[in-house]
């Protein structure tokens, strides 16, 4: 271990806490609270206050400022993953920089690290640099699907064993340079390898992401062509219903007539109550709510309510839909609008299976398209007292047992991704009601 | 003073309900008049007009044979009188309760069966629109007005617990008694209207100081009866218990 004299160890402390901070947190959008980012930054600070160039101690720092992001931020996995990418991509910088460097200044590695006035002149020009760098892969990866909860925890953890395993051989390859006193062809060979490594992980990870994210809309798309057909089938039956019934009626009719001519009016009478009465009431034995999703043009708003409608039916529920002008388009992407609906519709059911009064066992749900806007109501009525109505949209915050509370804060993190999506909640006379207004 | 029109299109209809009406606001003679019985939207929309003092109460048929029907009659009524009442006349099946209250906000609805059960539900309806008329326009509360895209709410100031900015830009959210609603504007736009027990205790908030609950110094929030609490500045603390 070489003896560094105060200067460059000050200088020292000073990099290795700016290649950590910089890296590690310009890629994360917003991850900390005012409290959470100061305590970052002292702990990092405290870490590298140990980091010992090269050898064990520095990575096991790296390891900790890793660490320190998944504890602190939201979001945990994610974010440390975003970190270890980021301190990736300010690796390979490092040593495609430091080539340049080298040519441009003359001033190799070796040097840098036992003159302090060279390493000031190189902080000066690397660290705006390395914030270019990290800017433009932020921006590239936005292109990228977002990771959000769509991703199962054990990728993400393999995820981040994978990249843990890049940082450590970028350190053991980077301590034998050091060792060796940072020969050139050493070095060259290095730059190459990790970088090429650096672009293979980096594409490998995006065609695994990007066929995980096509996974999941195929089993979507699957679950709705399910509930389209089911729905066709109840078209089907219904016209063959009408079918019956209007073959049935010419006959009825018919012999209405014959009675009449007979002037038997007591045998029509009874006619009347044994025959054509039933025949009336069996036509309604079909969900009227129905009759007005044919208004829905768009087909995922059409399929989750059909859906939902038949969960409804199976617990007993009544739901009335009202949608009096035809939905043919809305200004919000389909998936999302199909994870509102049915998180405000799961919710409805389960509050509305607890009542016991038939009556009031109503689910009312109303489209309505102004020239302005769409707009959606859902009611449900619930045997609460009180709601707190700022509370019910935070995460963690559920009346259910067992339940984790995401419903409702799902739908006010997806409206909020939306600048023309408003959304109302009422609570008045034991229903509760939500309004979202799409212009 | 209440206003009375009616606008429906079949002459017996029409006829029948301007006699139930007329016997029904005989007891409220100082407060409502009877107005108009139009055979058609166009004569109801041109003879619409009374001083800013009254509302109008109006009785639209549904079911119209002319160039605008009911629905958009009731729209276009409620942009001229946005604090009259409307009752809405239909038949069962032209129902869509949960689509007219939030397009027409409607006082009631009066449903087609026969002429007895019109006239009771008119007496009722009289009766409804006379109690919310005087409970409502003749205090001294604030009516504030927030608009979306698609729908104005008219909300008294007195229900207000809180004001704040929304993370959606150029949005505010009001939390009242009975509701949480996202409406188009900035603080700065509705502060002026706001009546005076209500206090800006940050960039982002406006409180209701009647609703305050509790005000806890060492930590430095205020909290109000619905159990929100929000952080406050030593500052605005003093000026609230300095007021108080």
């Amino acid at each position: 271990m070489t003896e560094l004299a105060l200067d460059l160890y000050i200088l020292a402390l000073i990099g290795n806490f700016l290649c950590l901070y910089i890296p590690e947190t310009t890629l994360l959008t917003k991850p900390f609270t005012k409290k959470t980012h100061i305590l970052y930054i002292i702990l990092l600070f405290i870490s590298c206050l140990f980091y010992v160039t090269y050898n064990l101690n520095g990575t096991a720092c790296i390891l900790l400022s890793f660490l320190w992001i998944g504890l602190l931020t939201d979001k945990h996995l994610y974010n440390t993953i975003l970190a270890i990418w980021g301190y990736l991509t300010s690796m390979c910088w490092n040593y495609i920089f430091l080539l340049i460097f080298d040519k441009i200044t003359g001033i190799d590695q070796s040097m840098l690290y036992t003159t302090a006035k060279y390493q000031i002149i190189f902080y000066l020009f690397y660290i705006p640099s390395l914030y270019l760098v990290l800017f433009i892969m932020k921006k590239l990866l936005h292109l990228i699907p977002s990771m959000d909860k769509a991703f199962k925890k054990s990728l993400l953890l393999f995820i981040i064993a994978f990249l843990l395993i890049c940082v450590l051989i970028y350190r053991l390859n980077a301590a034998i340079e050091y060792d060796y006193d940072f020969p050139d062809e050493l070095v060259r060979r290095n730059a190459m390898l990790f970088i090429g490594f650096f672009i293979f992980t980096g594409i490998l990870l995006l065609v695994v992401i990007i066929t995980i994210y096509k996974d999941i809309k195929t089993s979507q798309s699957l679950k709705e062509m399910e509930n389209l057909k089911k729905y066709t089938e109840e078209i089907e039956n219904l016209y063959f219903s009408l079918r019956s019934f209007k073959h049935d009626y010419t006959n009825v009719l018919y012999s209405m007539k014959s009675y009449i001519d007979t002037k038997q009016y007591d045998s029509l009478n009874t006619y009347y109550e044994n025959d054509i009465l039933p025949l009336v009431k069996s036509l309604d034995t079909n969900n009227p709510a129905i009759e007005f999703l044919s208004n829905i043009k768009i087909p995922e708003l059409k399929s989750i309510l059909y859906l939902k409608i038949l969960e409804a039916g199976k617990e007993k529920i009544q739901v009335n839909l009202e949608v009096k002008w035809s939905i043919d388009e809305i200004n919000i992407k389909p998936i999302d609008l199909t994870r509102i609906m049915g998180n405000i519709l799961d919710n409805a059911i389960d509050e509305a299976k607890e009542i016991s009064d038939k009556k009031k066992r109503v689910i009312n749900i109303s489209c309505i398209n102004n020239k302005k806007a769409t707009v959606i109501i859902i009611n449900n009525p619930t045997i609460q007292q009180s709601i707190n109505l700022a509370d019910i949209r935070k995460t963690g915050s559920t009346t259910k047992s067992g339940e984790h509370g995401l419903g409702l804060s799902n739908v006010t993190s997806i409206i909020k991704r939306y600048p023309n999506c408003l959304l109302e909640t009422e609570f008045e006379d034991g229903i509760f009601t939500q309004t979202i207004e799409i212009s | 003073m209440i206003n009375i029109y009616i606008c429906e299109d079949d002459d017996i209809q029409r006829r029948n309900l301007k006699c139930s009406l007329e016997n029904s606001i005989t007891t409220y003679s100082d407060t409502m008049q009877f107005v108009l019985d139009a055979a058609s939207p166009d004569e109801l929309l041109s003879n619409i007009k009374h001083k800013s003092q009254d509302i109008g109460l109006y009785f639209l048929d549904l079911d119209l044979n002319a160039s605008i029907n009911g629905f958009e009659l009731a729209q276009r009524i409620r942009k001229l009188d946005p604090r009259g009442f409307i009752v809405i006349v239909t038949t069962h099946s032209e129902m869509l309760p949960l689509t007219f209250r939030y397009m027409i906000e409607p006082l009631d609805y009066i449903i087609k069966n026969s002429s007895e059960q019109i006239a009771e539900q008119a007496k009722s309806c009289i009766a409804l629109a006379y109690e919310r008329y005087t409970s409502f326009y003749n205090s001294d509360t604030t009516v504030i007005t927030f608009s979306t895209n698609t729908k104005n709410y008219n909300i008294d100031s007195s229900t207000i617990y809180y004001i704040t900015v929304s993370s959606t830009p150029h949005t505010l959210e009001i939390c009242t008694t009975n509701k949480l609603i996202q409406a188009r504007g900035s603080l700065a736009d509705i502060l002026h209207k706001l009546p005076k027990q209500f206090l800006q205790i940050s960039r982002e908030t406006v409180i209701n100081t009647s609703f305050i609950k509790e005000i806890d110094k060492t930590n430095k929030n205020v909290t109000l009866e619905n159990d929100v609490f929000f952080q406050i500045s030593y500052r605005k603390i003093k000026q609230l218990t300095s007021t108080d």
